[in-house]
């Protein structure tokens, strides 16, 4: 049996370590141009050689996104690009256009991922991007269960699903508010999230007056508790939204994904109630299972808008450990006495009580507050470099 | 360049007769974007009554899987009507006009992303013989389209300009998040001194521009080019009006609809979108 792939964000090289540490099969990044993320980091083609050659070490993979909607100005672009990532050996490009399939059949070998910007909703439409020679289709995040089950029953697809994550509110690829209102293009990578923003709503000239403003936000996106239907209705691959997201962020989505995954395989519980609570709590936002189940309601809208108040649960990462003691890099404030966890891809959550602190330089100190200070404190158990330490949630959430 | 009117009623079509060269029809329940939607009974009866008139079908909303079977029974229908062809979104449509006996010929209108000229050319070998043009685009970049490719090229000229379309209704999902009765019809929301269209129904909700496209020069000029059709959406237009801003297509001049109509605005003829901003 054919494991499903878990499929991360990389929104550098640092996430993409973290990534493939953390448990994903493969990452999905965007080079310098061309990808729908045009103001993330991104990465350039020396960026992308480097991560494709650590993936293949662990015997991962790479997908690179090239999937806007290009203007006439930007075909000149697209063949030495392609050219350069199939050099390179990227595992499959993501595209929505087709004048980029159609280039990258003709003068590269590379395998082609449709992206969710096509909207694929149903298996007519499948089949007719199998016969154009795509290996995968990232479907519409509006297909319910029934509608992936029949693509799957109609059409031999890979078929990639959004599993966790934000959500645009319109069928993507077809949002241009943010050409309207800030003449930013939404399909070329400058969207500037409009459907996040506030609006008042009229009836014929007269505001209605509700508890918060209108707005298309949606909740987040979270199946982690349909990871078995997931894999029963013969998705391949599972992938999780969020280039732009922190490696605390990444870290915590992935490892829990990985284990839901791997329990299912194992015949143990899925879930734990405690990781959908850490899960639900890292994005500091609602989540849903918006349409999988068939709803469109209410349910799936987000009303507190931009509002994502920050719990700052993210307190460090693990740069090293010997002698029992652990140097941390610091995220957020913590203080001598406070009671912390750390989690890493290699252990159970560790606990512990911190005693004295130790500055560089060696001295006793207090608190920790100032940015991406390292420090040092003792720690019963073993850690592991890129593990990471958050505050006392388990017991509190 | 012909005018192609998306009317806002049956009635409209024998009103604006003399001043079209033809209509885009949306099918009930498999169309976004219009101020109308016909049912296909309907449909037939106008295609019987028009003569000389070009006639397309919008069938141009995301296909799910549940609205198959009732889709392949309208395109077997409409593949036997005298049209000149449908105005599609989803892929679906390619693949079943595939297997028609009788081809139906199909416009690739899916607005946003229709973007350049090397997409339209690769789509025209799957029966597929037109493009609508993004609203998005510059009047530079639409006649550089028309230039270099064999499709017929379709653009928006005149009328409210789609911005948005999505599964969920979010005008009713914010009546039912505040414990209210729906108010149905036209809705707006507000930003920045400015107001937007927006639409609930089933397939739905849908929000529009907060100007209405102003292409009385750009009209000429692409005329001057050879473009094939210019659109003309009725949304939300009395229909007193629509007859006056066809006439002014014909003879007037861009002031004369400023005159006519509050809101209007050049769009993004003469404006470039960006998207690297840091």
């Amino acid at each position: 049996m054919k494991k499903i792939e878990l499929l991360a964000p990389a929104g550098d090289l640092e996430r993409l370590k973290i990534a493939f540490l953390y448990g994903a099969d493969a990452v999905y990044l965007g080079g310098n141009i061309l990808g729908l993320r045009a103001n993330a980091t991104n990465f350039t083609l020396d960026e992308i050689k480097e991560g494709v050659k650590l993936a293949h070490k662990l015997n991962k993979k790479v997908y690179v996104t090239v999937n806007v909607a290009l203007h006439n100005k930007e075909l000149k672009t697209l063949k030495e690009y392609l050219i350069n990532l199939d050099k390179i050996g990227v595992d499959a490009i993501i595209f929505s256009d087709l004048t980029v399939l159609e280039c990258a059949k003709k003068y590269t070998n590379l395998a082609l991922h449709l992206s969710t910007q096509a909207s694929t909703l149903n298996h007519e439409a499948a089949s007719f991007y199998k016969k154009l020679g795509v290996e995968r289709i990232v479907l519409a995040r509006e297909c319910n269960k029934e509608d992936i089950k029949k693509i799957g029953e109609n059409v031999d697809i890979e078929k990639e699903v959004f599993i966790h994550g934000a959500m645009c509110s319109s069928y993507s690829g077809r949002c241009v508010m943010s050409n309207f209102l800030t003449n930013r293009d939404s399909n070329r990578g400058g969207c500037s999230q409009i459907c996040r923003w506030d609006f008042d709503l009229y009836k014929d000239s007269k505001k209605i007056e509700g508890k918060k403003p209108f707005t298309f936000c949606t909740k987040d996106l979270c199946l982690i508790e349909y990871i078995p239907d997931l894999i029963d209705i013969g998705v391949d691959s599972l992938k999780i939204e969020g280039r732009m997201r922190s490696v605390y962020y990444l870290a915590t989505v992935i490892s829990i994904y990985r284990k839901a995954i791997d329990n299912y395989y194992n015949n143990k519980k899925i879930v734990d109630d405690i990781d959908i609570k850490i899960l639900n709590r890292c994005a500091n936002r609602d989540s849903y299972p918006q349409f999988f189940n068939g709803e469109n309601n209410v349910d799936c809208v987000y009303y507190n808008g931009r509002v994502e108040i920050s719990n700052q649960d993210f307190l460090g990462v693990v740069i090293d450990y010997s002698d029992g003691f652990v140097t941390v890099e610091q995220r957020n404030y913590f203080k001598r006495g406070d009671t912390v966890e750390f989690f890493g891809p290699n252990h159970e959550i560790i606990k512990q009580k911190i005693d004295e602190i130790f500055d560089n330089e060696g001295n006793i100190i207090e608190v920790v507050n100032k940015p991406l200070q390292i420090v040092k404190f003792k720690v019963s158990k073993k850690l592991d470099k890129f593990d990471f330490m958050r505050k006392n949630i388990v017991d509190k959430i | 360049m012909k005018k192609l009117l998306m009317p806002s009623s049956i009635e409209q079509i024998n009103r604006t007769f003399e001043l079209t060269d033809g209509y885009i029809l949306s099918l009930k329940n498999f169309s976004v974007n219009a101020p109308f939607y016909f049912e296909m009974s309907d449909i037939k009866k106008i295609i019987n009554s028009l003569k000389n008139k070009k006639i397309f079908i919008s069938i141009n909303k995301n296909i799910h899987e549940n609205e198959l079977d009732e889709l392949k029974e309208y395109l077997n229908e409409l593949s036997n009507l005298d049209i000149d062809g449908i105005l599609y979104a989803d892929a679906s449509i390619v693949e079943i006009n595939s297997k028609l006996e009788k081809k139906l010929n199909l416009f690739w209108a899916n607005e946003h992303v229709t973007t350049n000229y090397m997409t339209c050319n690769f789509l025209s070998n799957f029966d597929i013989c037109g493009v609508l043009i993004s609203p998005e685009l510059s009047l530079r970049e639409i006649i550089e389209i028309k230039n270099n490719t064999k499709l017929n090229c379709m653009a928006y000229i005149f009328g409210y300009l789609p911005m948005f379309v999505s599964f969920r209704h979010t005008v009713q999902n914010y009546y039912d998040f505040n414990n209210y009765n729906n108010q149905e019809g036209i809705h707006k929301i507000y930003k920045e001194d400015k107001f937007y269209p927006i639409i609930d129904n089933k397939n739905g909700s849908e929000a529009y521009s907060n100007f209405v496209l102003n292409g009385v020069d750009e009209f000429k000029k692409l005329d001057e080019v050879n473009f094939d059709y210019g659109i003309f959406n009725s949304l939300l237009i009395e229909e007193e009006k629509m007859i006056d801003v066809l006439k002014i297509y014909d003879n007037g001049k861009k002031e004369d609809l400023e005159k006519i109509i509050d809101n209007t605005d050049t769009g993004f003829f003469y404006k470039e979108t960006v998207y690297k901003v840091k």
